[in-house]
């Protein structure tokens, strides 16, 4: 994050920001497979829709 | 953890012979393999022998008063999908190679990756692409086109479909 703060183009802000995404991705996808079901069942209740299923409701 | 339940619930299935075999695939399956990403249901492959056995399944569910809606059956909280094998090869051949993984104490199958970018070709929707090309790095190239090679048919053109998505990457 600190990286991005100090990028001062176009080319090396993108470079940064998919580097750090990256790198983010490949530590979500080395945790168990226990932790990333909490994960999903965490994402799952903080988009339950309402009753006409419009609506977004967080928790 | 209500998929845990659901997984034990599965397993008690298999005790009892209502099925023969099952396996995680779907949106589940992609985030065993890959980063969690949200999913609404449970996708299940069983190892059923006929449509009178698919009946049986929802008949056993529904006899135990649990909530169908639409194509899902609510197990333990979590809507599940059940996808019968007989419907091709392909599914029945995931269910017998999937990993044998445990999560917190309990025991479960996942199909394998290979078997997971090959039902995302059958069902290829728009973010079935997407998660083919992110799975494609823990695939086993030779044995995917190996793969793709013997389950395709006119209708469902695998390895065409396969080629489309790569052209993407370019």
């Amino acid at each position: 994050m600190k990286k991005l703060l100090y990028a001062r183009d176009s080319r090396r802000f993108w470079q940064i920001f998919n580097d750090e995404r990256e790198m983010r991705r490949k530590k979500l996808a080395s945790l168990p497979f226990a932790r990333k079901i909490a994960i999903i069942e965490r994402m799952q209740a903080d988009t339950k829709l309402n009753a006409w299923g419009c609506e977004m409701r967080r928790r | 953890m209500a998929l845990l339940g659901a997984l034990k619930t599965l397993n008690g299935l298999k005790r009892e012979g209502v099925i023969r075999d099952y396996a995680i695939c779907g949106g589940y399956a992609a985030s065993y393999y890959l980063e969690p990403a949200y999913t609404y249901d449970l996708d299940i492959l069983v190892l059923l022998d006929s449509d009178t056995d698919y009946h049986a399944l929802y008949e056993y569910f529904r006899q135990r008063g649990s909530r169908i809606e639409n194509v899902y059956i609510v197990v333990e909280d979590v809507p599940v999908q059940f996808l019968p094998s007989y419907i091709g090869p392909l599914f029945s051949e995931a269910i017998k190679k999937a990993r044998r993984i445990t999560v917190k104490g309990t025991r479960t199958k996942v199909i394998t990756v290979e078997h997971l970018i090959a039902l995302f070709l059958v069902s290829f929707r728009p973010k079935d692409k997407i998660r083919i090309l992110e799975l494609l790095e823990q695939a086993d190239k030779r044995l995917l086109d190996e793969m793709l090679r013997r389950f395709e048919d006119e209708k469902t053109p695998l390895r065409q479909r396969f080629k489309k998505v790569l052209a993407n990457l370019q």
